[in-house]
């Protein structure tokens, strides 16, 4: 059944198995034997020499193509809504009084800087585009370096991270403009959006930005810690 | 499953508790904060359901500690520790937003608003704004404990740093 020979250099079994020959390299034979040695012996430990497939040190292959495209949809997402309103500004001239035949006008402005929320959601829209940039940079430019694994974690911790700065920013700011739309007559407070509508559509259309860019760091999150979970097998056993 | 040991499912436990001991008196205290002042015969409330911000706050801060309370069981079942890390995330997320967009309403009723021509409600009703930060700074504890939790579970399950030799 078994035959050992001599092709070129290196020891080849010839094993007749079933009515088929098998012509498997000695090296192979070594591994498995190995392994067969290791895991008789121990439940605990799993490595196995050359079979091993959640190695501490994989191949980095070049990323997913999903994750790049989710990547550059979110950063245009943040980027936008920063951009939005950051540039949200509004001045009307309201006509108060009229004393006489004078009118008395008073020039109001509507700035994204008058509300705290609005600054919170300008600044971390900004920190998550610049986030964003970087894990593209990373996918793109970076598939070489590594230690030890440790890109993965980095990468799924601060996605995790930047994904909770964003959905606080968010809605801090949806809560805002909510309140600035209907206005609240238990607290006394006027809504101002009938007055400054263009300052409020504006908003609106950065919120929702801001909210698309949220669910798609979400589902990048999510795959960054599946890959951080299941690294992936390496196949260079079949080609010592 | 690779190696989950029993210290780890204790401390998860632990922390997970420590997680539900802090929601809890937030949704509490933030329901009771309700206060009616007199002035001149008119009788002014104020109650939680008055802002939507508020209301938000505490039906996101009852779905987190509804969740911890059941993965508390669910952790001691080695098989679903890859959803939980995913489910962790998502509630850290509500958590986060709750908090964020609590302050931010909150803050108006204190500082009230020149630019909009909102006047701050806290002179008038200070238990009510008391009540309200207590409740707030509870939930701000939670979501710190839930950002430690969905660490942890990290180092415990990802293969970086329970390398094998």
């Amino acid at each position: 059944m078994c035959h050992s020979e001599l092709i070129g250099q290196q020891m080849v079994l010839a094993i007749y198995i079933n009515g088929h020959f098998y012509l498997v390299p000695s090296k192979i034979i070594l591994f498995v034997f190995f392994s067969f040695n290791t895991m008789a012996q121990e439940n605990e430990e799993k490595t196995v020499v050359g079979l091993s497939s959640s190695d501490p040190m994989p191949i980095n292959k070049p990323d997913h193509g999903i994750l790049l495209v989710l990547r550059l949809v979110a950063f245009f997402a943040t980027a936008s809504a920063t951009i939005v309103m950051a540039l949200n500004k509004e001045t009307k001239t309201l006509v108060v009084a009229t004393i006489g035949s004078t009118q008395v006008k008073v020039t109001l402005t509507a700035k994204f800087q008058h509300t705290p929320a609005f600054v919170f959601f300008v600044i971390a829209n900004g920190m998550a585009s610049l986030h964003n940039l970087l894990m593209i940079a990373i996918n793109i430019f970076g598939s070489k370096t590594d230690y030890k694994g440790l890109k993965l974690a980095v990468v799924a911790i601060l996605d995790m991270l930047n994904v909770a700065l964003i959905s606080g920013a968010a809605n801090a700011a949806a809560f805002m403009a909510e309140l600035g739309k209907n206005g609240n007559k238990h607290a006394r407070w006027d809504k101002i959006c009938d007055k400054f509508d263009t300052f409020c559509n504006h908003g609106g259309g950065a919120l929702i930005a801001s909210f698309m860019g949220l669910g798609l760091m979400l589902a990048i999150s999510v795959i960054s810690i599946i890959k951080l979970l299941k690294p992936k097998p390496t196949n260079h056993i079949l080609f010592p | 499953m690779d190696s989950i040991t029993k210290t780890n499912k204790i401390i998860t436990i632990l922390l997970r508790l420590v997680a539900l001991a802090a929601t809890i008196p937030s949704i509490v205290v933030m329901v009771i904060s309700n206060e009616s002042t007199q002035i001149f015969d008119f009788t002014f409330s104020a109650q939680y359901d008055n802002l939507p911000t508020f209301t938000y706050f505490v039906v996101a801060e009852a779905i987190a500690a509804g969740y911890s309370f059941i993965v508390i069981f669910l952790s001691l079942k080695s098989s679903f520790w890859r959803v939980i890390i995913i489910l962790d995330v998502v509630v850290t997320l509500l958590l986060t937003s709750s908090v964020s967009a609590t302050l931010a309403v909150a803050l108006i009723g204190k500082n009230g608003n020149t630019y909009a021509g909102w006047d701050p409600i806290c002179g008038q009703f200070s238990k009510f704004c008391d009540y309200v930060a207590g409740a707030v700074s509870c939930g701000f504890v939670a979501t710190i404990i839930y950002v430690l939790i969905v660490l942890y579970d990290l180092h415990i399950l990802s293969p970086f740093f329970n390398s094998k030799p």
